[in-house]
């Protein structure tokens, strides 16, 4: 009884304070962000074969992008990675790699090269970007003291 | 959120809406002059109830879009655009005092040949930091269309053509090409000397002094035979001390067109309330139309592949086989990799405080000048409805050019190569696209807009 005074201002506060809330979620800024499991990256879409043996004779070539998932738009590195029939590393090679897009008829927008070698046998490939989401042609050449493996990986972005 | 209060306050309001109070009573009796907070009670739990009413069935109405639609959404939303990237090549990039020397030179038509030109007049502040023009119009016609600079600090290269592989070295080019502001590297030394000394200074460290006869002729090794002479009458050193305080002001133009940003578009804000579930209130940011060209954008249309991300531009170079521009055929990026390489203020020359290591646009730069021939940058979508001309040299002027364009992809004999296929789109989708188009118009934030020329 002797609190019914505060019972209108109280529910004045409550309606101000629910009106508040329902205002802060309309009118929300579009710089906040929204809650979201997860952000997907658009470059994550599902690729056709991130690496894949090529048996050669004598050479088995396997590439590797060294940022997954694997970006479009950011330079990042490659490894090549070379091996002999026997499953053992092949050290001192040279390696050529380069991509194009088969669909729109271009390769890459800068000239990856090798740039040491920090393994046996594990190459390092440094400048490489995709220019481009969509299906890409990997070509992998590695030149082993005269005896030349290339193999052909396939990549969607 | 929280939803348990919205949920009690819509209960609490139910007395409000009881028969015997709503329909017996007149309003005047419910809002009883002398019980005032009732009145107030009444009333704001009234608005509360409908406010949270509406804000359940916002909820409810189903998305428009799938997971993939809502990733690519999120993509291309402002609110994802990260913090401007580093430049290692400019290590005044991010200090205010730079920004704040840099936007007073931009606007300074001392820095152009006649004296009447500046860096803002054809990058207006008010057209989006572009001109409205087909080509640039400086000293005489250029051969492109002027660039918006706005989301220009987040491209590893520079121009259409990417010759210029920093904002910094950007900005230099310009100012001693003939036909933009036609002035020389020692003319610009002067102006520093004579208007800007003690800011400059306390930014860059002492100017080198060059004796005030030499600089009284304009100089510069790319101007007409005249320029080049007084640039050859410099001694190595005072050479050296001019490119300094040129590369100082090319770096405090960036610092400057760094800070500027765009304010959220009503496609940001559409988006921002599609990723809360606020479907009912989205619909209001963004129409059928306008939605429907949304859809196509990041679907049929394709045209995410190239104007992707927040700034609608991934900054690489493609071959759309356009018509040439008043100017004939332009080899674009094919001729750029050389300009780049000669470039002394590039990433690796001496007026840049990168380590070589980063250099990532000289260190891979692809020389295959038939590769690139006719390649041109992706430009920035944000604001494109309000900076028409389009194309590398205005070729189209409309959005609908653009999209009869895109839309039929024609086989060109130059260049050769095209990165465009036909998208067979119907008039219907073709104006759906542009209707889209027309929702990434934002204003500029421009933090150093009052800044002024020094007297």
């Amino acid at each position: 009884m002797s609190l019914a005074w505060v019972r209108w201002p109280l529910l004045l506060g409550v309606g101000v304070v629910s009106i508040g809330i329902a205002v802060r979620v309309l009118v929300a800024g579009a710089a906040d962000t929204p809650k979201s499991p997860q952000a997907p990256e658009s470059s994550a879409l599902p690729t056709l074969a991130e690496s894949k043996t090529v048996r050669g004779n004598p050479l088995t070539i396997r590439v590797d992008s060294v940022v997954r998932p694997i970006p479009v738009g950011v330079t990042h590195q490659w490894a090549v990675m070379v091996q002999s029939a026997d499953g053992s590393a092949v050290p001192g090679c040279s390696v050529r790699f380069d991509a194009t897009m088969p669909e729109h008829g271009h390769g890459l927008p800068l000239t990856p090269h090798t740039t040491g070698e920090p393994a046996a046998g594990r190459y390092r490939i440094e400048g490489v970007r995709f220019s481009m989401g969509g299906y890409w042609r990997l070509n992998v050449a590695a030149d082993c003291d005269g005896s030349v493996q290339r193999a052909d990986f396939e990549l969607r972005l | 959120m929280n939803p348990t209060s919205e949920q009690s306050s819509s209960e609490v309001a139910g007395p409000s809406n009881r028969p015997e109070q709503s329909s017996s009573r007149s309003w005047g009796r419910v809002l009883n002059r002398r019980d005032p907070w009732r009145a107030a009670a009444l009333v704001t739990l009234s608005v509360a109830g409908a406010l949270g009413v509406f804000v359940a069935s916002n909820r409810l109405v189903p998305s428009p879009w799938n997971d993939q639609q809502r990733a690519a959404l999120r993509s291309l939303w402002i609110g994802e655009l990260p913090p401007v990237p580093e430049d290692p090549s400019n290590r005044f990039a991010d200090d205010p005092r730079a920004a704040r020397l840099g936007a007073r030179l931009f606007r300074d038509p001392r820095l152009s040949g006649n004296g009447a030109l500046a860096c803002a007049s054809c990058h207006k502040p008010e057209l989006a930091f572009s001109d409205g023009l087909v080509v640039a119009h400086g000293i005489e016609d250029g051969t492109r269309n002027t660039p918006s600079i706005v989301p220009a600090a987040y491209s590893p290269t520079y121009f259409w053509d990417g010759r210029r592989d920093s904002q910094w070295a950007q900005a230099l080019s310009p100012l001693e090409n003939a036909r933009e502001l036609g002035s020389t590297r020692t003319a610009v030394f002067a102006v520093v000397q004579q208007h800007y000394r003690t800011e400059f200074e306390e930014i860059f460290g002492p100017l080198t002094p060059v004796s005030a006869e030499r600089l009284a002729r304009p100089g510069s090794p790319l101007g007409d035979e005249a320029a080049r002479a007084a640039w050859r009458a410099l001694s190595a050193e005072e050479q050296k001390a001019v490119n300094r305080a040129f590369a100082n002001v090319g770096k405090a133009l960036a610092a400057y067109q760094r800070t500027l940003a765009f304010e959220p578009s009503r496609f940001d804000r559409y988006v921002s309330h599609v990723l809360r579930g606020n479907h009912l209130i989205a619909n209001v940011l963004l129409n059928a139309e306008e939605r429907a060209g949304l859809e196509l954008f990041i679907g049929k249309a394709n045209c995410t592949l190239c104007h992707r991300g927040p700034l609608f531009t991934g900054h690489e170079f493609f071959a759309l086989g356009l018509p040439f521009g008043s100017s004939g055929p332009d080899p674009g990026r094919g001729a750029a990799a050389q300009l780049l390489l000669q470039d002394p203020f590039n990433c690796i020359g001496d007026y840049s405080d990168a380590k070589r290591e980063t250099c990532w646009e000289l260190r891979f730069l692809s020389e295959d000048a038939l590769a690139f021939l006719a390649n041109f940058k992706t430009p920035s979508l944000r604001n494109v409805a309000a900076t028409a001309p389009y194309m590398h040299a205005g070729q189209f002027a409309d959005l609908n050019q653009v999209l009869d364009h895109y839309d039929r992809a024609p086989s060109v004999p130059f260049p050769e190569h095209t990165d465009i296929r036909p998208l067979h789109l119907t008039e219907e989708e073709r104006a759906q696209l542009v209707a889209f188009l027309g929702t990434l118009t934002s204003e500029v934030r421009d933090p150093y807009a009052d800044a002024r020329a020094a007297p």
